[in-house]
């Protein structure tokens, strides 16, 4: 079965669908991570932060994919709070900007969306790769999308970036924190890998999954 | 866990509305936005006060609402920053056109969830200035002050500022007066056992139970202060530690006068902070300082952690005046 080249409103909002689920999911696993540097509860937040979007995305409709991506931002800068629920909405927000006008989004597009929502990150948050931020899981996510070169498959274009992600977050263990409260640990919070970086790469391997033909045929419709 | 609490979706409104009911003359919770307003609004064109903050430092700040102190809180869920959004909405409700001033305690979500409230209120026209307060002399060097997290000192400025609030001084004076509390204040914190989240039931600080050291320079979220554990001390061992921290930070010099902030971080006993003071009064007073004024109770605190934070601050009579004139809240009325 060949993959999918592009996502349409209703798939974007499947896809974004899925996403929340596979972060509510990793509450546990997020809180254990925020637990050895933080306070413990990265989990709880972002299970807050996308069970609220979860709610939107099945009770409203969306005329467009920045529609979707801008509701998603907002909700999630609302619902999180801390330092994260401003740094997760610029994501989105910077996302839906990128978006404004497309019906459909392929590989060219995400790569475009990930990379704005990456720039209003940083200008937000302040952090640089390397400072042990989510910044560290979408930075070579966004890399990666960017230097694909014809690829026309979504799933094969997003699975190469979540693995960049992972590897990303997975690099952090041996980051010395510079932003937010891990960083007061000075080269205590080196050992763990950081749970801003974790989430942010669940997510991207939830989009990619989404797009992976294997998925549907596990789920036919 | 052991915690008395119903369950986590309400942990927050349970609370906030437990204190409403316990202090309905002095303040009252506006439920919508998870606010504590004081209940009688002051004289419209008095600067009023205003904080956001995570929820499980109580009776930080909602504590701290009501005459002579915040005119609002707007609290956030346990350890989080409420969004800009969340604290715009607070805004809104206690906005009668007097000036406001949102003072925020320096830690990453509480900067940057105040930078976007006041754009909002910016743009909503409303008559509001925004300070920043850091006095933890762990969690940065003196030369980056400005990187310090803002911990127990705060009392200080809340009380001087707040009673100039209350007196009707304008909003400049205000701004003035909180940057020379905050000019005059110092921190040092020190944790010795460990506390649970309510909404994980993870053990923060973990590393301290079942050993006697105890740990320097922690935050108030758990966040470590580096590699400063240390075997327990005596009560005078840590008074010198501590007060010497401080005063070699400023530096302070002989004959000056100081009040005194000994802060539990939630299960300190007050046997333990008498004991404490005493040693601090004449640690202090050993080194030359005059002693103005000393408070000690659990006013900022991280759940059930043991542990206290030593703040002080060097007060002209000015500064004095206003930290001895009245208020009426939770956590003091004098």
């Amino acid at each position: 079965m060949p993959g999918m080249r592009q996502l349409t409103v209703k798939t974007f909002q499947e896809m974004l669908l899925l996403a929340c689920d596979a972060m509510i999911a990793a509450k546990t696993q997020l809180c254990e991570l925020d637990g050895f540097v933080g306070d413990g509860d990265h989990g709880v937040t972002v299970e807050r932060g996308f069970l609220a979007v979860k709610k939107e995305l099945q009770s409203g409709s969306f005329a467009s994919i920045s529609a979707l991506l801008e509701m998603a931002g907002d909700t999630l800068e609302r619902s999180m709070g801390g330092a994260i629920g401003p740094i997760y909405g610029a994501v989105f927000s910077g996302a839906a900007e990128k978006a404004q006008g497309l019906q459909a989004a392929d590989v060219c597009a995400f790569a475009g969306m990930l990379q704005e929502g990456l720039t209003q990150a940083m200008l937000l948050g302040g952090a640089k790769p390397g400072d042990r931020t989510l910044i560290d899981a979408l930075s070579p996510a966004v890399e990666s999308l960017c230097a694909e070169n014809g690829e026309k498959d979504l799933g094969e274009a997003l699975g190469r970036a979540a693995l960049k992600a992972r590897e990303g977050a997975e690099a952090t263990r041996g980051m010395t924190a510079k932003r937010g409260r891990a960083r007061f640990l000075g080269e205590k919070s080196r050992g763990y890998q950081d749970a801003g970086a974790t989430s942010l790469s669940i997510l991207i391997q939830a989009m990619a999954d989404f797009c992976r033909p294997e998925r549907f045929d596990r789920n036919p419709e | 866990m052991k915690k008395l609490q119903n369950s986590p979706e309400t942990l927050l409104m349970d609370e906030l509305q437990g204190y409403a009911r316990l202090h309905r003359d002095k303040i009252c919770l506006l439920e919508e936005t998870t606010c504590i307003a004081r209940r009688t609004p002051k004289a419209r064109g008095k600067v009023k006060l205003a904080m956001g903050n995570g929820a499980g430092h109580e009776p930080a700040v909602i504590g701290w609402v009501g005459e002579g102190m915040f005119d609002l809180n707007v609290v956030g869920d346990v350890f989080t920053a409420p969004s800009g959004d969340k604290i715009f909405e607070g805004l809104q409700a206690i906005d009668d056109g007097s000036p406001i001033l949102l003072i925020v305690q320096n830690h990453a979500g509480d900067v940057l969830n105040a930078n976007i409230a006041m754009r909002k209120a910016k743009k909503a026209g409303m008559n509001i200035r925004q300070v920043l307060f850091y006095d933890d002399i762990a969690s940065a060097p003196r030369e980056a002050q400005e990187e310090r997290r803002g911990i127990g000192g705060m009392f200080f400025y809340t009380k001087m500022v707040g009673a100039m609030a209350e007196a009707g001084a304008d909003i400049d004076s205000c701004i003035r007066m909180f940057e020379r509390v905050r000019e005059n204040t110092r921190t040092y914190a020190a944790a010795f056992s460990s506390c649970t989240h309510p909404l994980t039931g993870i053990r923060m600080f973990e590393y301290l139970d079942g050993t006697e050291n105890i740990e320097l320079g922690m935050g108030v979220h758990g966040e470590g202060g580096g590699e400063n554990i240390i075997p327990m001390p005596t009560a005078a061992q840590l008074a010198e530690k501590m007060g010497s921290a401080l005063l070699s930070d400023r530096p302070y010099t002989p004959g000056d006068r100081l009040l005194i902030d000994i802060n539990g971080a939630g299960a300190t006993t007050c046997m333990e902070m008498n004991i404490f003071y005493n040693e601090l009064e004449k640690y202090f007073l050993a080194q030359g300082m005059e002693i103005a004024g000393a408070v000690a109770g659990n006013f900022l605190t991280t759940q059930e952690l043991s542990g206290i934070s030593l703040s002080i601050c060097k007060v002209d009579s000015e500064m004095l005046s206003l930290w001895e004139a009245p208020c009426r809240c939770g956590i003091m009325s004098r």
